[in-house]
């Protein structure tokens, strides 16, 4: 039990936690930067106050616009903190998750898909080895990044389960997607109306992502597959946010690639990247 | 340069496994119950997007009535609470009277004049590939509000009126 155990705990290189911080700030910055343009409207008003289901908040603090703008300065300040990486970076994390929490809670009309995505990826990260320095030369615990394969199976998986038990049309016409593409807000974009009309390209579309979706949990804990699997992962997102609005959801997703990418695979990506850029001498031949 | 190689002390190894069997059982759960009314399990490990088709678009739209007497003319609504998500503005994530009202009052209040009035309506188009034109559409009315007649708030606060409301006929 005891072997097995250890072979199971066996360290794998840890530098997709370096990149995933990089990518992180990049996301959270996307998400929360420009919400200061809305203070006036939603966080510093006194005229659209909301409460919905747990979140509460509005009913006992009350924000003027001043101190919303220290509220999300705070917020970027805990993204900054990150941004500046080794010891102090979880307590970004947890910083982080303190204040753009509460900061939804307070709205409590607009918890997205990304914003809960983002609070997941952040939740992880808390459990890895992200406050090292020097990232390239450590092995570190497997835990975190199952962690966050689990939470991308539950993500992906019961989106494309759903999806190919409950909607016939994803198998089917495409129907499905015609009409989320014309939908207002989150469809409307010139090249997904365009595409709406393309019957022969939109039912390859829904069954090729159902089938992603879907596979994804089984699939992705497999060497071989995993690769193939998480370029599909940017290609599928790359391509859906030029179809449809659907805000920073591609870059929260990704914070999470290098991460889900197979340790080896992305130790080997981040020495060709370094390679490339000048920043780490090629190895020597017979010396991989 | 030598590598650093640490992992999971032993004794924290079935801890960890116990977490991630909860977080597994957590997702089957979700996805067990995911027809269900949404409750705290699919919000921690149940994710729905753009699952099931939509046959129409929804939208609001409002008038303002400027004096007791007349007429209600159409206004711009997102002028006057411009913040976008992806999902559409911050009035049209409601499907209620009761929230309805509120944005009505918020709207009296952000007006450039003082109005007597105001109306929300929702919008609703079948959508039609190829187009985001809002043919065939219907209106419902989702509030009528007296600009002069405060909303209750959450909190016991109350919204406040146009600063200029004592002034309109």
């Amino acid at each position: 039990m005891s072997d097995r155990l250890d072979r199971l705990y066996e360290p794998q290189w840890a530098v997709g936690w370096a990149w995933a911080r990089v990518l992180w700030v990049v996301a959270a910055t996307s998400q929360y930067g420009l919400d200061v343009l809305a203070i006036g409207d939603v966080w510093g008003t006194d005229d659209m106050l909301f409460t919905s289901g747990s979140y509460r908040l509005a009913e006992v603090v009350v924000v003027t616009p001043g101190w919303a703008v220290v509220w999300w300065a705070s917020i970027m300040a805990s993204i900054a903190v990150v941004a500046w990486g080794g010891r102090t970076t979880k307590a970004g994390l947890v910083a982080f998750l303190l204040s753009a929490g509460s900061w939804l809670a307070w709205e409590a009309v607009n918890v997205k898909a990304h914003d809960r995505l983002l609070f997941f990826i952040t939740l992880t990260m808390l459990m890895s080895p992200i406050d090292e320095r020097g990232l390239v030369h450590k092995k570190r615990s497997p835990f975190a990044r199952w962690t966050m394969l689990l939470m991308f199976c539950a993500a992906y998986g019961a989106t494309g389960f759903h999806k190919a038990l409950g909607e016939p049309t994803w198998w089917t016409d495409g129907s499905v997607l015609a009409h989320h593409l014309v939908r207002p807000f989150h469809g409307g974009h010139a090249f997904g109306v365009w595409l709406s009309t393309q019957g022969w390209l939109l039912p390859i579309l829904t069954i090729t992502a159902v089938l992603w979706e879907c596979a994804f949990p089984f699939l992705v804990w497999f060497k071989r597959a995993n690769v193939p699997l998480l370029l599909f992962g940017l290609v599928f997102h790359a391509s859906l946010s030029l179809w449809m609005d659907v805000g920073p959801f591609a870059l929260v997703a990704w914070t999470a690639y290098p991460v889900l990418l197979h340790p080896e695979r992305m130790h080997a990506l981040h020495r060709w990247t370094m390679v490339r850029a000048g920043r780490a001498p090629r190895a020597p031949q017979g010396n991989p | 340069m030598a590598i650093d190689a640490r992992t999971t002390p032993p004794w924290l190894r079935p801890i960890q496994l116990v977490f991630l069997g909860l977080m597994a059982v957590a997702w089957f759960d979700a996805s067990f119950h995911a027809l269900d009314r949404p409750s705290f399990r699919q919000y921690v490990m149940g994710w729905k997007m753009f699952t099931v088709k939509r046959s129409h678009g929804i939208d609001h739209r409002a008038m303002v009535q400027w004096t007791a007497d007349g007429p209600y003319e159409p206004i711009d609504l997102p002028q006057y609470f411009p913040t976008r998500w992806d999902s559409g503005y911050r009035y049209s994530l409601f499907r209620g009277k009761r929230t309805m009202r509120i944005i009505a009052g918020a709207l009296c209040h952000r007006l450039e004049e003082p109005a007597y009035a105001v109306q929300i309506y929702q919008v609703t188009w079948p959508l039609e590939p190829g187009s985001t034109r809002r043919a065939r559409s219907r209106d419902t009315l989702m509030s009528r509000h007296r600009c002069d007649n405060p909303v209750q708030l959450v909190g016991g606060r109350t919204q406040p009126l146009h600063p200029r409301q004592g002034e309109v006929r």
